[in-house]
């Protein structure tokens, strides 16, 4: 992994189009500004894995799908 | 609140039938122009890019979204709005623009469905990574919300 250290308002540009700037440090957060193409999609790491690991989790389907019958609404009584 | 127009049922005369091996289904026919692509695949199966919409059953509201290229690779999924008719509302603009063409019907929103017998709830939609459809173009993707409103299991519960 390529380290860079960057101050506060100071950015890094990644190949011709996307720009990651540093708007903010506060304790151990970092607010990031990100400049990228509409067609290149920014994601917060962990939420990407946890789409990568409910797909696959998603494709994993019981043989038994009764559970599926039926249709979406409040339980009775609730 | 957005709605999605009725179109997962549209039934428009359509010209060439494929034949899709599923392990599920077994072989199912789907009209070539039913196909829907995803240039980029679902987020960890970017390999895969043809898949077909098919009923679960008669008047179920799920569907599944079935490989084209691979039997077993399979998902349920479900209008999201069904489950949690206000998603789309209370979204920051950023999310929005994820779901352009929804109102006018040109792009429908699916949600995948995991189902997990032995969990509570055992049927739960992943509304952080919804599957958005653009009908004119039969291409998909999986987006990301950046909101943190919605989760990856999101409980669906059935009457």
């Amino acid at each position: 992994m390529l380290v860079i250290t960057r101050k506060m308002d100071e950015s890094i540009t990644i190949g011709g189009d996307i720009r990651v700037a540093v708007l903010g440090i506060k304790g151990n957060t970092v607010k990031l500004g990100i400049d990228a193409p509409r067609q290149t999609p920014v994601y917060r790491t962990e939420v990407y894995q946890n789409i990568i690991a409910e797909n696959l989790r998603a494709a994993e389907l019981p043989q038994d799908l009764s559970f599926l019958d039926g249709h979406p609404g409040k339980k009775e009584g609730a | 609140m957005m709605s999605q127009r009725n179109a997962l049922n549209s039934n428009e005369p359509s010209a060439q039938l494929l034949e899709i091996q599923t392990s599920r289904f077994g072989v199912v026919h789907v009209e070539a122009d039913k196909l829907i692509h995803f240039p980029e695949g679902l987020l960890g199966l970017p390999d895969h890019h043809d898949y077909c919409l098919l009923p679960h059953q008669p008047g179920s509201p799920f569907f599944w979204l079935q490989s084209v290229t691979v039997p077993y690779l399979s998902f349920v999924v479900i209008d999201p709005l069904l489950g949690e008719p206000n998603y789309f509302d209370h979204l920051p603009d950023a999310d929005r623009q994820l779901f352009e063409g929804v109102e006018d019907g040109n792009v429908i929103v699916l949600a995948l469905v995991t189902v997990k017998p032995e969990k509570d709830p055992p049927l739960t939609m992943n509304l952080v990574g919804p599957v958005v459809v653009d009908q004119r173009t039969r291409t998909a993707r999986q987006v990301v919300l950046t909101s943190t409103r919605y989760s990856c299991r999101h409980p669906l519960v059935l009457k």
